[in-house]
């Protein structure tokens, strides 16, 4: 009798995962009014494996407190990545720009909007803009952008086509299998093995 | 030297003629603890203490501190080892629960199921939060670093803040700092522990009669400014300091009507008093000598502690490059000899040493006087010689065996650059005329002309007056109010100076301490104050010499710094300073000083930028042009009690001072420098007296002097005199909270009951007449080092080598070839870099800097004292202490053991998970996630240096999320951690040679001194030489080449034995010593097999081998285990 109770409870479990995800096929992954639930906490996975861009249609694509459009300023603008995000050159996170960097055009700039008069009252209240992470990578893998960007690697490389993202999705899998595809595939023969090195990012 | 006797016993009460036996029955170091065990030992009960680290609990871990309570919730070692004995089959009636195999495979499979479909973890949410207002230049995720100034003590080191977006993360020694010169000792890499220490106060309190209550700030002041207001006797008591902030104190004692006279300052360092007084009597000045040791080539120590606690990092520096042998210039080498009646690490480092008895110090110098005045004379010397001449004779039994050594010493002393440094921390009667005599001594041999002892320009201004204790205790009681900044009368005065009293009848006390202390209980104002890191502020160390300190953090707590504190409160008083807040009161100073120095005051500003970015300023003084005075008639010296019985000496501890570093866990865990004693007080005691006495290990005896008593537990020690007992100050606070401090230890200075004759009124903290008793108690005192080792025939692990073969040796240019073994294993690859390490053993003096720096940078955590005493510490970097030779004047080595990154090494090839692998770069290198913890790779290192995470330890996540360091993985259960060369900084170092659209060619070189290992950067001495292999020009690639050095437990590849053949990328450099012990007779063999150790088996058949032919396989080194922990 136990046992029976077992087997269907994992059934049911198992049933329920494969359900959700696989019979939602039919709605697209970048429309927010589709995938809004399946991107909080306790809902989305880490897969394991290198599967989330070809077997799983979901990409994270979590809310953010400012409705900011790259597609607005990275893509009809052509702002260029490094213009906010400045420190990928120099070190290991690119860094989330400071909200004075907003400031910078918004002071005059469409002031009239509910997100810049949002974005307004933060930075006069001092309050700094708490932005959810969209890459992350687990805390025991350390990355670093600085040799990526030294190293001629483009932004839309990892973070595809954020110019087109009216909110931004994590388009790529970042597993350590899919990281190591380009580091396996670019070391430099007489440099032998030194990109592919655990110590490179686990330490 | 000649061989030692067997003695007869003769039955002789007297301590010194104990002297006589000089290693009695014994050739080798030996006391009870090292004996192999007869019996399984039974686990001596913990004394009861209690006390939490930290709070948060995020995993169930054992306390750091055990209660009785809690021991006996957790299971101890007795009971575990009884529950095992007692396990019986499990045949009783339950059945229906049992586990069949039938169930356990359904279990699994449905269990597989559900992990397969779950296997993975939730995605948690993570925030990044960006700056309102992006500080320019700053990138998120490096580091900033600034430039301040230490204020551990008074030595004002510059010291450089690496800070992660205004956090700060690391402290290192700033490099072209004149004072800490690179270097920083243990007190300062630890500092971050008291920035993020949870008992650091958050609100002022105010006290109303009874109830304490937490008031803000403003409060505080309007309530004491409004009970002050009209009272004209107010004073300031403040640990010793240098700089505006004295300038300050000062200058509100005059703003509010009261006498400059108030200010009283005193310095935790008794020495500093002492030699600072010699040189105002004879010289006129109150100060102290810098220091050159490099012009020196006879340096004599009598009781010195300046390795130990008496000197900053660029001393230290300056002394080992002087002691530290260049064999192509054997003539530059500075030999150093020291007197001392313990073993204290600089009497470690000492070419000889000598013991004398307690309490003649000054006796020794009188006697070296003497000496020297036979050979050439001094009108001042004999003057103050005539004066002790009295005693002299009486007096020179109690060091007889180094009357000969001190006739060649005085030979020496003449016709060479000598100096005397002389004074330990601890104080008796005689310290003021011990250092009459000295600077007597230094005078007769010139070594204040010959560049030795600089006192007309770089004088080392002193922390604290001469009589401001004895001021204080005279005049105090009249004051009105007494505002105590960052001092701690209530611990580290003995309580028999009266503070209790004092605090009393002073009308106010209020209380300025960065961290929560034993004072704040008799303030009734607690104004918390800023730590160092958060202050503005200068120290002026030595004359020529200003250190500028900037906060590179805002406050933490909400704390205020004293001075604005001061500011503050005089102007509650109605009498204000007239600067806005210390800062703008530090720059008008500051201005003042540069404008009268000559500068304009519209360079002003860019001058002041350029020093706050340097950290200091400095510009060459004036000489003095003082000149000596008379002073034999300023030495009277004391009459040494009979010396029957034991005698306490209380010098500061290495690491924790003078208490103000007893609430780091971090310094609490790292242990003593010599008996790697962590977490607690221990009393060192003779081995021969304890003997006699039928004192064992562990036991717990009741030390009692006049006016008190403390229990402690016993720790036999080679290198004490057989009348010497010691026990370390620092611990035994008796502040009750939850600190790290709490039921830690136990304080000396409840013994110390007799006040010096002398004006400083400091207290008698050496050579204290005590009396021991057993209490019938034990103490586990929790050693990091199991024993005392002798390293007997274990030539593998230290290699020693005498001057005369070190330079024979460099002579014929011997270069071995330490990464070629005859084995199996293909040939060693090599990628673009190859990192390595050398470690001169005879630089190192065990200050154990480098293992804080290493815990601090790798957030290593803190594991407390139970399991310690298991061998549980988790120290990445550690020092072994070897003592050889007999038990009175003992060789001593230390070797600092990390991971050893074996080319060949024993631990990557047996983890199952492939979790531990060795890179291109010669490292060995640890992935945590795929650890799952088998243990199996510690099992293989040979040099024990590989620490497993039994628990998730506690973190301090209320001030300074996870730990101190963002960019290293912070380690959780079940996962093995060592070592990894700071792998962090190599990787960081690696891509700062990438430039955008540049290729890498594979043959750039990082630039040598670049980067640095924590351990590497926190050492002093520079014993440390890290860097890569594959640059010719590299310290390490040198010192790897050098015809001293060799790899640990590799045997003697120049001979043909390659000992465990693991092909380190780490690797030592021999000890130089003055002669070789025992087995190591003939440089030709590496391994020897010298005088048996006492009980040991003679290793038979394999003394033979030693003699054969080169191509022998496997000599028996391979076989000498070291037992390590």
């Amino acid at each position: 009798m136990k046992y029976a109770v077992r087997w269907s409870l994992a059934l049911l479990y198992l049933s329920a995962i494969f359900l959700t995800c696989f019979a939602t096929t039919s709605c697209n992954p970048l429309d927010p009014k589709d995938h809004k639930w399946m991107n909080t906490k306790w809902f989305f996975f880490w897969s394991p494996g290198d599967s989330v861009d070809r077997y799983w249609p979901i990409a994270y694509q979590p809310e953010q407190p400012i409705p900011f459009s790259h597609k607005k300023h990275a893509g009809d603008m052509k702002m260029p990545c490094e213009y906010c995000h400045s420190a990928a050159r120099k070190g290991p996170s690119a860094g989330i720009p400071g909200t004075n960097t907003c400031m910078g055009c918004h002071k005059y700039t469409a002031t009239d909007k509910e997100a810049i008069k949002l974005l307004t009252s933060h930075y006069d209240n001092n309050k700094p803009v708490e932005w959810t992470k969209v890459h992350d990578l687990p805390d025991y893998a350390r990355f670093t952008h600085k040799p990526h960007v030294a190293a001629g690697v483009d932004c839309v490389n990892c973070h595809s086509e954020v110019a087109e993202m009216e909110e931004v999705y994590q388009g790529a899998p970042l597993q350590m299998g899919w990281c190591l595809r380009c580091h396996v595939h670019n070391q430099d023969p007489e440099n032998h093995g030194r990109l592919v090195k655990c110590a490179n990012c686990h330490f | 030297m000649s061989k030692e006797t067997l003695d007869n016993k003769t039955e002789s009460d007297s301590f010194d003629a104990s002297l006589d036996k000089l290693g009695s029955h014994q050739s080798v170091v030996e006391v009870d603890g090292d004996k192999p065990l007869e019996r399984p030992v039974e686990m001596p009960e913990f004394s009861k203490r209690a006390s939490k680290l930290y709070t948060d609990v995020v995993e169930p871990m054992p306390e750091l501190m055990q209660s009785a309570d809690a021991r006996d919730k957790a299971p101890a070692f007795e009971s575990v080892v009884e529950g095992a004995k007692s396990a019986q089959p499990n045949d009783s009636g339950h059945k229906a629960e049992s586990w069949t195999r039938r169930n356990l495979l359904k279990a699994f499979s449905t269990g597989g199921l559900m992990a397969a479909a779950s296997g993975c973890v939730f995605r948690p949410e993570e925030k990044a939060i960006s700056y309102v207002d992006h500080p320019m230049d700053s990138a998120i995720g490096n580091a900033d670093y600034f430039s301040s100034t230490c204020g551990e003590c008074s030595t004002g080191c510059g010291v450089e803040v690496k800070t992660f977006q205004g956090r700060p993360s690391k402290i290192e020694g700033s490099k072209d700092h004149p004072v800490s010169d690179g270097g920083s000792c243990s007190l300062g890499q630890s500092t971050l522990q008291t920035l993020y220490n949870p008992q650091r106060r958050r609100k002022a309190v105010i006290r109303r009669g009874r109830r304490i209550d937490p008031a803000t700030f403003i409060e505080a002041y309007e309530h004491l400014g409004a009970r002050l207001k009209g009272s004209k006797n107010i004073g300031i008591l403040a640990r010793g300091l240098t700089g505006s902030s004295l300038q300050l104190y000062k200058d509100f004692l005059v703003s509010v009507g009261s006498s400059v006279n108030n200010l009283f300052l005193y310095d935790a360092d008794s020495r500093g008093y002492a030699e600072a007084r010699a040189h105002q009597l004879t010289f006129g000045r109150y100060a102290t000598p810098s220091i050159n040791f490099k012009n020196a080539r006879q340096i004599v120590g009598i009781s010195a502690e300046f390795l130990d606690t008496g000197a900053s990092p660029a001393t230290v520096r300056n002394f080992s490059d002087a002691h530290r042998l260049d064999p192509q210039h054997p003539e530059t080498y500075a030999t150093f000899t020291q007197f001392e009646s313990r073993l204290s690490n600089t009497g470690a480092k000492a070419d000889k040493r000598k013991v004398i008895a307690p309490g003649s110090e000054l006796w020794v110098a009188a006697t070296l006087l003497e000496e020297i005045l036979k050979l050439r004379a001094s009108t001042q010397g004999s003057q103050v010689l005539a004066r002790l001449k009295g005693q002299l004779a009486q007096q020179k039994a109690g060091f007889k065996t180094s009357l000969p050594y001190l006739k060649k010493l005085a030979k020496k002393m003449i016709s060479s650059p000598s100096v005397v440094v002389a004074g330990s921390s601890a104080s008796d009667d005689n310290s003021e005329n011990l250092q009459l005599v000295i600077v007597a001594i230094n005078r007769v041999v010139q070594a204040y002309s010959n560049g030795v002892l600089d006192f007309q320009r770089k004088i080392k201004i002193p922390a604290a007056p001469y009589a401001d204790l004895r001021r204080l205790k005279q005049s105090g009681a009249n004051l009105d109010a007494l505002i105590v900044i960052d001092a701690n009368p209530a611990f580290d005065l003995p309580a028999s100076w009266g503070w209790k009293g004092l605090a009393k009848e002073i009308g106010t006390v209020v209380s300025m301490q960065v961290m929560a202390n034993e004072t704040d209980a008799y303030a009734d104002y607690q104004m918390p104050n800023t730590h160092y890191l958060e202050s503005w502020g200068d120290a002026n160390p030595v004359r020529g010499l200003w250190s500028f300190r900037q906060p590179a953090v805002k406050s933490i707590t909400g704390a205020r710094q004293a001075e604005d504190s001061l500011m503050w409160i005089a102007a509650a008083m109605g009498k204000p300073l007239g600067h806005k807040n210390f800062h703008k009161y530090l720059e008008a100073s500051w201005k003042n000083r540069y404008v009268s120095g000559g500068g304009s005051a519209a360079g002003f500003r860019k001058f002041l930028h350029g020093v706050q970015k340097k950290g200091f300023w400095e510009y060459a003084p004036k000489d003095l042009g003082l000149g000596a005075k008379p002073v034999a008639g300023e030495i009277i010296p004391a009459r040494s009690a009979a010396k029957e019985g034991l005698v306490l000496t209380a010098p500061l501890d290495g690491r924790l001072l003078d208490g103000r570093g007893s609430d780091r866990p971090v310094l609490q865990e790292v242990g003593d420098g010599l008996t790697t004693i962590a977490w607690d007080s221990w009393l060192a005691i003779n081995p021969d007296t304890a003997k006699k006495m039928g004192l064992k290990q562990y036991e717990e005896v009741e030390v009692s002097a006049v006016h008190g008593s403390v229990k402690v537990g016993v720790f036999p020690f080679p290198g004490l005199h057989p009348s010497q007992v010691i026990l370390n100050r620092g611990n035994g606070r008796t502040f009750k909270g939850e600190g790290t401090s709490n039921g830690v230890g136990s304080d000396p200075l409840e013994l110390v009951h007799n006040f010096l004759a002398s004006g400083s009124g400091l207290a008698q903290t050496a050579n204290i007449p005590v009396k021991l008793k057993k209490t019938g108690g034990y103490v586990r005192l929790a050693h990091q080092q199991k024993g005392l080792h002798s390293l007997g025939d274990k030539t593998d692990i230290i290699k020693k080598q005498t001057k005369a073969e070190m330079v024979a040796r460099s002579q014929k240019g011997i270069v071995t070839d330490l990464d070629t073994a005859p084995d199996l294993y293909p040939a060693l690859k090599v990628g673009r870099f190859r990192w390595g390490m050398t470690i001169d053993l005879s630089s190192c003096s065990g200050c154990s800097a480098c293992m804080v720096a290493c815990s601090v940078e790798n957030n290593v955590p803190q594991v407390g004292q139970r399991e310690v005493a298991m061998g549980r510490q988790m120290h990445w970097i550690r020092i072994d202490r070897y003592f050889e030779g007999e038990t009175l004047e003992p060789q001593v080595s230390f070797q600092p053991m990390l991971c050893q990154h074996c080319n060949h090494a024993p631990c990557e090839a047996v983890c199952p998970v492939y979790a531990t692998t060795h890179d291109d770069e010669g490292l060995n290198v640890q992935t945590y996630n795929r650890c799952v913890g088998t243990r199996y790779c510690a099992n293989g290192c040979p040099y024990k240096v590989r620490r497993f995470n039994w628990f998730t330890y506690k973190w301090n996540t209320k001030m300074n999320p996870r730990a101190t360091n963002p960019y290293v993985t912070v380690r959780q259960r079940g996962v093995m951690e060592k070592c990894t060369m700071c792998v962090q900084r190599i990787r960081d170092e690696k891509h700062s040679l990438l430039k955008r659209g540049k290729k890498l060619t594979g043959k750039e070189r990082l630039e040598d001194g670049k980067l640095q290992t924590a351990c590497q950067q926190a050492c002093s001495t520079g014993a440390i030489k890290f860097g890569d292999l594959l640059n010719e020009k590299s310290e390490a690639s040198i010192a790897r080449k050098d015809p001293r050095t060799y790899a640990a437990l590799n045997g003697d590849p120049e001979h043909g034995h390659y000992g465990i053949k693991t092909q380190p990328n780490v690797t030592y450099m021999a000890q130089l010593v003055d002669h070789k012990i025992g087995g190591h007779h003939g440089e030709e063999h590496g391994s020897g097999h010298g005088k048996d150790d006492h009980g040991e088996k003679p290793h038979g058949s394999s003394h033979g081998s030693s003699h054969k032919p080169a191509h022998e396989p496997a000599h028996d080194s391979s076989d000498s285990k070291g037992d390590h922990p």
